[in-house]
């Protein structure tokens, strides 16, 4: 069961990487492209309950792995970084959680936001290191259309993803939605 | 007291797990550090053809999507182009005629500029951020890195920024870290311009380090010039659209409509044989 889930995540993180980097590519705003990967990742470790620091790690694994082949950085820097965002995310998730089926809206955007924003900006060393980016160029008007346009798609999957790990949670969901 | 010795063992047990995972993981980047070159390259192989069905389905999806969303605005467009037409051709009547006197040198300059190069022609299979192209060309097919990318209008995308064995990478002049030697195509009685082509990231470009003496018009063009060492001369770069003027400033800047576009492009030419000032 472990090995068809793994396999399971490791084909939907291969299928949104490739999507990204090839259909996705022409509906950027300002070039601004969903970064669809790190959505899934995200939604996936948020959502996960049991054994969630082995799950969190494997999903960091594959989702840093798809995403560093399809870039120009080494592989493995995403694999690391994601893999601490994803315990952080998780430790804080367990530190604030009341309920074990409670997953409110407004924690998943605070949460969303931070690590997006720490991702982003965390990734940009590499490719800084590379000579590719400016560090100065980090806080812009393109990089707060990237987290809004992120969110957004975020926000349509978590509400999908919601309605079908949780369905009986509607009465939850109605009081933050 | 029950709970925090629960706790407490809890913590013990966590210890090791910990331990290990981290250790199997750090071995695993490790390993995956060393064989990145084959990795992406593999990957590449198997993807690239999804890729490229999926980017033209893309292309397709966006401009369709584009005309939707601009349908109001092609009349004013249609307007536009046609008052920009009649300008055209009142300029061709005129260049038609300093043409005539300057054919044999061009002639000679065009022979230099189209015969001496040899370019290889490559698909576009994917983008990724940071304004980076991939293409399906690799050091197999000669691709060696700083290679200039045209396409068949040579309208200027890029330079080869890494290669693999069966694909390369290209870095677009929209890339934050790019910056080429500019000029204003002019014709040659009218001042030299010259700038500096800057990439602003997100496929945007803008032209910096223009003497604040000199006039910038909207709507002229910029190629690449004879002080570019990584490029021929006289490739399209893109049209001003907006001229950023401040007196108290030693540099002018501008906005650049560039002429690439991957949304209306299928193949690119990988110039081959350029030497530096040729």
């Amino acid at each position: 069961m472990v090995w068809v889930w793994a396999i399971f995540t490791f084909l939907l993180f291969y299928f949104f990487a490739v999507l990204q980097t090839s259909f996705f590519a022409y509906f950027n705003l300002l070039g601004q492209t969903p970064n669809f990967v790190f959505i899934i990742f995200f939604i996936f470790v948020f959502f996960v309950k049991k054994n969630y620091f082995i799950k969190t790690l494997f999903l960091a694994f594959w989702a840093g792995f798809l995403l560093d082949v399809f870039s120009v950085i080494p592989i493995g820097v995403s694999i690391v970084l994601l893999s601490i965002l994803g315990l952080f995310i998780k430790r804080i998730q367990v530190l604030l959680r009341e309920k074990e089926s409670n997953y409110p809206i407004i924690q998943f955007v605070i949460m969303f936001v931070l690590a997006f924003t720490v991702y982003s900006f965390v990734m940009r060393l590499p490719y800084f290191f590379l000579g590719l980016v400016h560090i100065n160029f980090m806080f812009n008007s393109e990089f707060l259309l990237g987290i809004i346009y992120n969110l957004s798609v975020a926000l349509i999957i978590f509400c999908l993803a919601d309605i079908f790990i949780n369905p009986k949670s509607s009465e939850n969901r109605s009081r933050f939605l | 007291m029950n709970w925090n010795i629960n706790t407490l063992n809890k913590k013990r047990n966590f210890l090791p797990k910990f331990l290990v995972a981290v250790a199997i993981l750090a071995l695993c980047v490790f390993l995956l550090i060393v064989f990145t070159v084959p990795i992406k390259n593999f990957f590449f192989n198997i993807s690239a053809p999804l890729q490229k069905g999926l980017s033209s389905v893309g292309k397709n999806g966006s401009s369709w999507l584009g005309s939707m969303l601009n349908s109001s605005g092609i009349q004013k467009e249609n307007e536009v182009l046609k008052q920009e037409n009649t300008k055209l051709l009142a300029k061709i009547s005129n260049l038609q005629s300093i043409q005539e006197g300057n054919q044999a040198l061009s002639a000679i300059s065009q022979s230099c500029q189209e015969n001496n190069f040899t370019t290889i022609m490559a698909g576009i299979t994917g983008l990724s951020d940071r304004d980076i192209v991939s293409i399906n060309k690799g050091y197999d097919d000669g691709v060696a890195e700083n290679m200039p990318v045209i396409d068949q209008n040579n309208v200027l995308y890029g330079k080869i920024y890494k290669v693999f064995k069966n694909f390369s990478q290209v870095m677009l002049i929209s890339n934050e870290n790019s910056s080429i030697n500019a000029q204003v195509q002019r014709d040659i009685k009218s001042e030299v311009a010259n700038g500096i082509i800057k990439g602003g990231g997100g496929l945007s470009i803008y032209l910096d380090l223009v003497p604040v003496g000199l006039d910038l018009q909207n709507g002229e063009i910029l190629i690449t010039s004879a002080l570019e060492q990584t490029f021929p001369k006289n490739l399209l770069i893109g049209k001003i659209y907006q001229v950023d003027k401040n007196d108290q400033k030693p540099f002018q800047q501008a906005k650049i409509n560039p002429f690439f576009s991957l949304d209306s492009v299928e193949n690119l030419f990988i110039i081959t044989n350029y030497k530096t000032g040729q």
